[in-house]
């Protein structure tokens, strides 16, 4: 989730700072295809007489397996350009992968940020699917690159990370997706290593596809740093259920910017539990309650009122949830 | 990709030799794979080879090749071939006589005589992808020693 700043800027406020969730339902439906793998069978009837007595037989039995097509498709999600605060660590651009063959495939993922490649550690499978980045539901794809196997017609909602290291100026991201199993011209056969050890065959796709997004990084008026640290039950940081997640965000403001009214919020993660009584600013506890201190936990956000800013200012509010 | 789980490596249709037998009368039904290529003098070629292997959008051929090796004459031969769900009704093969077709199983007759009831309760004109059986009945009677060849062509969905 997004922690957001509201409030009344004397300059244009970054856009950056607040929610820009998109979430397309790109159910476009699929013409259903005959599996991979399946076995196609026909056998035809006979009706007939022989010196006016009725009879009937069957035919042979034929039967043709259905080889694996391999093909891909991959949607940038979102509209328009995306405005990156620089120093921003957790931004994530959704993009859609749909298989679009008829057998279960895996997908090689890679990513370049304006023209240089990044590595694998900067793709999540958006597992909630609300096309924003968050480390405690949201799965690293891992090194290789490789997506689970998904099968026909299924879909894996990806975010692509751009690193601070990446973010000077403007440039484009790019997603590019390929069947595991192998791409190559349309037509191109790999003998034996479709589903159940049918062919698989190089679909309209080239069982590749690439998708972009353009990005520009400024520097932001305000923005806010979102960190976190997991603590599990047996003291691992393992995101599993009953682990407790540590929330820091830090706002910062810069000269630029002037703030009246600012109020900071955060949605707690779906599949989370806020831990009452754990709302800190700079250091000092703020009650849950809507009451004269400036934090409070609604039921569904955390809100802290951090009234007017008008110099460079750093405040760092805490919060804590327990994952279901 | 590949699964472990890999039993049926050999995919090669299976066309069986023996054929079925009846009062002397025998049936091959045989699946082929279509290829169609554009010849240099711009003409389309249509190969048939055995179909070992297909994948949506390909052509297939199923042939029905019977024979009289009886040696009464066999009169009403009726052939009947339900369509297997994976595959998209496209017409009668090549050289071979056009059948009559059911939308369900029930009503024959040709393609533009048969009407289907949409989604929306209303009837409208069956198309080649509503088409769930075709029929051939050869109305001569089949002497001894004689045999035909009937064949259509369908697409993989």
């Amino acid at each position: 989730m997004r922690a957001v700043i509201t409030g009344k800027w004397r300059q244009r406020a970054h856009a950056s700072a607040f929610c820009a969730a998109f979430l397309l339902c790109a159910a476009s439906p699929l013409h259903a295809q005959a599996s991979a793998g399946a076995q196609i069978t026909n056998v035809a009837s006979l009706h007939f007489a022989v010196d006016g007595e009725n009879a009937s037989i069957s035919s042979n039995l034929v039967a043709t397996r259905v080889g694996e097509i391999l093909d891909v498709r991959l949607q940038a999600l979102g509209t328009g350009t995306v405005e990156v605060s620089t120093g921003e660590a957790d931004r994530g651009i959704p993009f859609l992968l749909t298989n679009s063959g008829n057998g279960n495939e895996a997908f090689v993922l890679s990513a370049t940020a304006g023209g240089a490649a990044l590595p694998a550690s900067t793709l999540f499978i958006d597992a909630d699917r609300n096309g924003e980045f968050d480390p405690a539901i949201d799965t690293a794809i891992g090194a290789g690159g490789t997506t689970p196997g998904i099968g026909p017609g299924a879909t894996l909602q990806l975010l692509v990370i751009i690193p601070a290291s990446n973010q000077a100026g403007a440039g484009v991201i790019s997603l590019h997706a390929q069947s595991a199993t192998g791409t190559g011209a349309p037509g191109t056969t790999f003998a034996g290593r479709g589903d159940n050890g049918t062919d698989a065959v190089v679909g309209s796709t080239s069982a590749a596809a690439t998708a972009e997004t353009p990005f520009t990084a400024t520097e932001a008026d305000a923005s806010v740093v979102k960190s976190q640290q997991v603590v599990a039950p047996d003291g691992t940081s393992s995101p599993v259920s009953g682990a407790t997640i540590t929330y820091r965000l830090e706002v910062i403001t810069r000269s630029a910017a002037r703030l009246t009214a600012a109020q900071l919020s955060d949605p707690i993660p779906a599949g989370t539990t806020y831990l009452p009584g754990s709302l800190s600013i700079d250091g000092a506890a703020l009650s849950d309650a809507a009451d004269a201190d400036n934090g409070r936990f609604d039921g569904s956000s955390i809100l802290v009122a951090l009234g007017d800013i008008d110099q460079p200012t750093t405040r760092v509010v805490t919060f804590q949830v327990k994952i279901q | 990709m590949r699964f472990p789980i890999g039993l049926c490596t050999a995919l090669a249709a299976l066309t069986a030799t023996a054929p079925a037998f009846g009062a002397g009368l025998t049936v091959t039904n045989t699946v082929f794979s279509q290829q169609r290529s554009t010849a240099p003098d711009g003409t389309t070629k249509i190969a048939l080879t055995p179909a070992t292997r297909v994948t949506p959008g390909d052509r297939v051929v199923y042939q029905l090749a019977y024979r009289n090796g009886g040696a009464q004459p066999i009169e009403g031969l009726t052939l009947n071939n339900p369509l297997p769900d994976a595959l998209t009704y496209r017409g009668p093969a090549q050289g071979s006589p056009a059948p009559e077709v059911s939308v369900d199983g029930k009503t024959y007759g040709p393609l533009a005589t048969l009407k289907v009831r949409g989604a929306d309760g209303a009837w409208h004109a069956a198309r080649p992808e509503d088409v769930t059986h075709v029929r051939w009945r050869i109305a001569n009677a089949l002497p001894a020693g004689a045999a035909g060849k009937v064949a259509f062509e369908a697409v993989l969905k």
